[in-house]
């Protein structure tokens, strides 16, 4: 009798726990261009010697092109959604982060860098 | 005798858990946008040194001679609550009730033809999301508040992509506020309002 017990009570413990843990849930994805500015050295890009040639052949072409008076500007974006939670049948809670990985260049009439910046929030560059 | 007490309890305990249906709790945080520093960035300072302080901003675009800067983000929070049926068929689905809320933080800059600022204002706002309601699979969990307005796809993405729109879409796209030649908008507007209302029906 009290192994039958024990067997009742272990089932009962398993099967609520196994009706509350639904499931679990991760994602990562990522969209834009490839965060190329995260691999290259910065003391290579210097205002008043850069110009947007090396710019676009390091980093590649960028998300947005800006048409300034004062010169172009090239806008960069990789944008990475991380999200994770889990789905029970009693409670659920799903949490998502969403990094937005910039960078922007501002060129002169000429083409030359004049200045740049990198968002203080970043995405691990992955190499291909 | 007694094990078909237990199974009762069992069963009972299961179609409870099954009835609450689920409650959900939906979060999105927000990146860290600093916020502008107003002892030291005052008007005429220039954007090198914004810049510098801030990182790139969200959204930039030309503005007469000289240019505008917005770095916005928002944080969204939504609560469902589910209510299934308690056997049967009909014990898969619930029906969900949600209401969502956030908060919003916008900086607009705007500079000169030399790059310095001409002005600055930063808007902290809560936002109300609405209520929703929804039948759903008992393992579904999705949004069902509109966050369409507050969460899209940054026009960066999109930008090349709407000029190559059939027409008169493809024209019209350049004339927009996410070309960077005609200043910028924040997330929350409404679109039917000022320049959005022209491409609303």
């Amino acid at each position: 009798m009290p192994t039958q017990r024990f067997i009742f009570t272990t089932a009962l413990i398993v099967l609520t726990i196994a009706t509350q843990l639904g499931a679990c849930t991760n994602y990562n994805r990522q969209r834009g261009v490839k965060n190329t500015w995260r691999s290259i050295d910065q003391s290579e890009i210097v205002p008043g010697t850069t110009t947007q040639m090396e710019i676009v052949k390091r980093l590649g072409p960028p998300s947005q092109v800006i048409d300034l008076k004062a010169g172009p500007a090239f806008y960069y974006l990789a944008e990475q959604t991380q999200g994770g939670g889990v789905i029970l049948i009693l409670f659920n809670h799903l949490e998502e982060k969403i990094t937005y990985d910039r960078a922007v260049f501002f060129f002169d009439q000429e083409g030359v860098l004049v200045d740049y910046s990198l968002s203080k929030e970043s995405i691990v560059y992955e190499e291909q | 005798m007694k094990n078909s007490k237990g199974w009762r309890v069992l069963f009972a305990v299961l179609a409870i858990l099954a009835a609450m249906g689920g409650c959900t709790i939906i979060r999105s945080e927000p990146s860290e946008i600093k916020n502008i520093d107003e002892t030291e960035i005052t008007q005429g300072s220039h954007y090198s040194r914004i810049l510098d302080d801030m990182g790139p901003p969200t959204k930039m675009s030309q503005l007469g001679t000289g240019m505008v800067w917005l770095y916005e983000d928002v944080a969204l929070n939504e609560k469902q609550f589910g209510i299934g049926a308690l056997d049967g068929p009909l014990s898969i689905f619930k029906l969900n009730f949600a209401a969502g809320d956030g908060s919003y933080q916008g900086t607009m800059l705007t500079f000169d033809d030399e790059g310095h600022l001409t002005s600055a204002g930063t808007l902290n706002d809560d936002i109300n999301l609405g209520r929703g309601m929804a039948f759903q699979f008992v393992f579904t969990v999705s949004s069902l508040v509109d966050i369409g307005d507050v969460r899209g796809t940054p026009m960066q993405h999109t930008w090349g992509k709407a000029l190559l729109n059939d027409l008169p879409e493809g024209l019209n796209s350049q004339q927009t506020l996410e070309t960077g030649a005609h200043g910028v908008e924040l997330m929350t507007t409404p679109p039917f309002t000022g320049q959005n209302s022209l491409a609303n029906p």
